[in-house]
């Protein structure tokens, strides 16, 4: 029998090559021939993201360079490519390792801080619980590196579990907490803001512009009993933090009529989050740069009915606007979605 | 009646994947594990891969001993761009066909191409040392050098042209060149191919594409023209070919050839 690998003539009835351990009977054999395929979008992405490449490059110079003899034997501690990738999420390294107990129990564990650290946004305890969720994820891809690398001493072991932990912090906690607190910046409300009270935390988008018929939340510059021009007397100005609805945005014509609020003409679908103190009667153009937002929920202007008023207290500039509150998570008895 | 065989007939202008296109499905059925192999080397020769690797999966459903068909394979998917695939397919391949000297040069190759030099080099490494050499474990050896930056590279392609004399060896060579940024030399290779056969739109379109990225957008043109004249249904060829047409301009010629690669 005639080796189809190196050609090597075989006796009758031998089932290896001699000269290659070739199968002799592969002719035959059950195999699946059809080989492995990268789609489309899998291509484009390794193209745009040559991941792999930047990572053999990465080691080979590291490993290249003789002065620093320390960190390229640090270097080593590198797990291969898959398992390595698998460590942005806590766990799923382990599953791809096959270790399934392991995986949901640094996986579930992670969840749960990460849980617990939402529901406490705004108090110390959702940066006690965050912590906690960062040591479960380092602990996992500490678990990962440690089992690569099994003959590693003590010292090793602890400047490596530094570099992992500082690797998950720059790469992974840092982008997203630069992200959060763009989108989901906790804000507490400090006073008596209806239908909010004190202690409520809710979650502001702080990148996002604000639009007609959002719930924004705001601060006023100035706190304290203030002469309002034309109306005579001085009368309390409440400053500080506030939170409020968006009616009108630069360049809207507002009009009041007997209560009634018209943004360009048309009646708004939009009131303020305490419809009873309108004014009575209102005319302005909201110039570039302001939004009117009518300080309905904050305490001190129910009885206030002068338009002069209304007009210099709810022009309220870009720059004073925090962000869209969108959530309120705190107390969970009271977690909804603000409109 | 070989001085008549570059007349130009109207059916002789169909491609190969035209005829086999063509060719009633019950009759295909009738074909061995020989006629599937030449089919797919016919196809590589004019350039398309992806019906290439199906014809050598159809010759290996048949016979999974043929060690071109999964040598074949292997070298489509990595002209299909697919490193890692390749690289996993040469692995398998290699557990049923162990040192085989093709087999462990695309393995090189597939590795070399997802930027594991070390591995590649091993890969290369062992096929040079493996007996029965051909031109193929050179032109992997050839890439792993041209990839570290290593002026051997040359020396490499040329051991690997004295070994096999076939333009598809020079066209391959010259797609390496272009695919690591060196048009120039990608150029001088797939010229050669194109002295060698001019009767190939293949040869033609690397050429054009070799010259595209050089900027020069005219001899591309030309080739491109020339590509189309072989197979008028040269599918790449007439988009490369629309394309220079509708970026044609002064200052974007200019841009080219300066930022164009070495």
């Amino acid at each position: 029998m005639r080796c189809a690998n190196c050609g090597f003539q075989n006796m009758p009835g031998s089932e290896l090559c001699g000269r290659c351990s070739t199968s002799l009977g592969l002719a035959t054999a059950v195999i699946d021939v059809h080989p492995p395929r990268a789609s489309a979008a899998a291509k484009r992405l390794r193209r745009l993201l040559p991941v792999q490449r930047a990572y053999h490059r990465a080691r080979e110079v590291l490993h290249a360079d003789d002065a620093a003899a320390r960190a390229r034997h640090l270097t080593a501690t590198l797990p291969p490519l898959p398992i390595f990738v698998r460590l942005i999420v806590p766990g799923w390294a382990h599953f791809f390792l096959k270790q399934p107990i392991r995986g949901h129990l640094f996986l579930w564990s992670f969840v749960a801080c990460v849980l617990a650290a939402f529901f406490c946004l705004g108090s110390i305890w959702s940066g006690i619980w965050l912590g906690m969720a960062f040591s479960v994820h380092s602990s996992a891809a500490l678990d990962i590196v440690t089992q690569t690398f099994t003959d590693a001493e003590v010292r090793d072991r602890i400047v490596r579990s530094l570099i992992v932990s500082a690797v998950l912090g720059m790469v992974v906690y840092w982008p997203v907490l630069r992200l959060i607190g763009g989108v989901a910046q906790p804000h507490t409300i400090e006073s008596d803001l209806t239908p909010f009270r004190p202690g409520d935390v809710i979650l502001v988008n702080r990148w996002e512009k604000p639009r007609r018929g959002d719930v924004v939340v705001y601060t006023v510059p100035y706190f304290g009993p203030r002469l309002i021009p034309g109306h005579g007397h001085n009368v309390f100005w409440y400053g500080g933090g506030n939170i409020d609805r968006v009616l009108a945005v630069p360049g809207d014509h507002v009009q009041c009529d007997s209560g009634q609020l018209l943004i360009d003409g048309s009646p708004s679908p939009w009131q303020p989050l305490n419809p009873q103190p309108l004014p009575k009667t209102l005319s302005m153009t909201m110039p570039d740069g302001r939004y009117l937002i009518l300080p309905s929920a904050a305490p001190g202007q129910v009885n206030l009915q002068d338009a002069n008023f209304w007009q210099t207290v709810g022009s309220i500039s870009r720059a004073d606007i925090v962000g869209r509150a969108y959530l309120q998570t705190h107390p969970l008895s009271q977690f909804h979605v603000v409109r | 009646m070989r001085r008549f065989d570059r007349l130009e007939f109207e059916d002789r202008q169909q491609s190969a994947q035209t005829q086999l296109k063509h060719e009633p499905l019950a009759r295909a059925e009738d074909h061995d594990e020989h006629y599937w192999v030449k089919a797919a080397i016919d196809d590589r020769r004019n350039g398309l891969h992806e019906s290439a690797l199906r014809h050598y999966s159809r010759a290996l459903e048949m016979d999974k001993s043929i060690v071109a068909g999964w040598v074949g394979q292997v070298q489509m998917l990595i002209a299909l761009a697919e490193y890692p695939e390749a690289e996993l397919w040469s692995r398998k391949a290699l557990e049923l066909f162990k040192n085989n000297v093709d087999l462990l040069a695309a393995r090189g190759q597939a590795l070399c191409r997802t930027g594991d030099l070390k591995n590649a080099q091993a890969s290369c490494d062992a096929a040079i040392n493996q007996q029965g050499l051909n031109s193929f474990p050179w032109v992997a050896r050839g890439e792993l050098m041209l990839a570290r930056n290593e002026d051997i590279d040359v020396y490499c392609f040329d051991k690997a042209v004295q070994f096999d004399n076939d333009w598809l060896v020079l066209l391959e060579i010259g797609a390496i060149y272009l695919h690591y940024g060196r048009a120039a030399k990608g150029l001088q290779r797939t010229r050669a191919a194109v002295e060698r056969a001019p009767d190939h739109a293949y040869c033609w379109y690397c050429q054009g594409v070799c010259e595209l990225a050089l900027g020069m957008t005219g001899a591309a043109e030309k080739s491109f023209n020339h590509c189309l004249q072989v197979m008028p249904k040269h599918a790449l060829a007439r988009k490369s070919l629309d394309e220079l047409r509708q970026n044609r301009g002064v200052m974007r010629g200019f841009l080219r050839r300066l930022f164009g690669s070495s």
